[in-house]
């Protein structure tokens, strides 16, 4: 937030993202973890991941492709995951890049 | 029976890591998969024999010889070896050092490989929800990088300099979505808190 002041703007900060969709004709940057499509090494970890919830009754919620267990927990992305989640919360995508941080551009209409 | 487990687990991971299609085609048998790039000894076939309790024999099915094939093989001279020893040349058995080192790596990488995917994927399974979100707090609590000073203040990565310049109207007003990390200031200036807003 201080880098966006010193750049110019009137930067605001919250915590709860319900106020961010209750912004409309919204300009938003959004940055995730990508991971490749057809990474043999993410349907593994999904598919022994979902015989360990099977036989140990572990997690209530279903494991996703792409979720990854290292130091943290993090959810990992391809384009199509984001053009998907984006299109279904009404959102259309405006730019995808990859390079640094995997981040989106996306436009609230 | 254990045998025929840990073949079929290394299969599946000679599979998943080389790219082909299914069925699974292992590049060694059995013992190259477990044992890595060491020639089945004698005293190995001998053990796998005695695991091979079933009628028809399952090591000939993965290409190991049964125990009464043994007193036809010269398992203490293979072909292989008589071969090697010919050339004792330092050259050869550089060479000879180089081609078990980069087995040995192939395998060995594949193994870490496997069994990185196996923790993870157990515990992802096991885990509950809360747990992960126990773990990532305890593990961003930890971090050096997300709570320090010099991260919360650094300057925009030069993808997001990119993207607000391009995409944002010059001096319009920003909302910073979860704001306690790197992308705001809260954890630094809980001063700068009114009403609910991270003033700055």
């Amino acid at each position: 937030m201080l880098a966006l002041r010193r750049a110019g703007y009137k930067a605001d900060g919250f915590e709860c993202n319900p106020a961010l969709v209750r912004a409309s004709a919204a300009i938003f940057a959004l940055s995730f973890f990508t991971r490749v499509g057809s990474a043999r090494y993410d349907t593994f970890v999904c598919r022994m991941a979902g015989v360990s919830r099977g036989l140990l009754r572990g997690r209530k919620e279903p494991v996703e492709l792409g979720d990854q267990l290292s130091c943290s927990y993090n959810h990992l992305f391809t384009r199509e995951a984001i053009e998907g989640e984006l299109r279904e919360a009404g959102i259309r995508l405006v730019h995808y890049g990859e390079v640094g941080d995997g981040h989106a551009v996306g436009a609230i209409e | 029976m254990r045998v025929v487990i840990w073949y079929l687990i290394l299969a599946h991971s000679s599979w998943l890591m080389a790219g082909s299609e299914w069925p699974p085609a292992p590049a060694l048998p059995l013992p190259a998969l477990i044992f890595f790039p060491l020639p089945p000894t004698p005293a190995l076939l001998r053990w796998l024999n005695s695991c091979d309790n079933t009628r028809t024999g399952l090591l000939p099915i993965i290409g190991m010889p049964r125990l009464a094939d043994l007193q036809d093989l010269n398992v203490e001279n293979p072909p292989q070896a008589q071969n090697e020893r010919i050339d004792q040349s330092p050259a050869a058995v550089r060479r000879r050092r180089v081609r078990y080192f980069k087995r040995a790596d192939g395998w060995f990488n594949r193994f870490v490989r496997l069994a990185v995917v196996v923790h993870e994927g157990f515990w992802l399974g096991c885990l509950s929800a809360d747990d992960l979100n126990a773990i990532t707090t305890e593990h961003n609590e930890h971090s050096h990088e997300s709570a320090s000073p010099g991260t919360q203040l650094a300057r925009l990565f030069d993808w997001e300099l990119v993207a607000v310049r391009r995409h944002f109207p010059p001096a319009s007003r920003v909302l910073v979505a979860a704001a306690g990390g790197r992308a705001g200031s809260a954890g630094t200036a809980p001063r700068r808190l009114q009403g609910g807003r991270i003033r700055m």
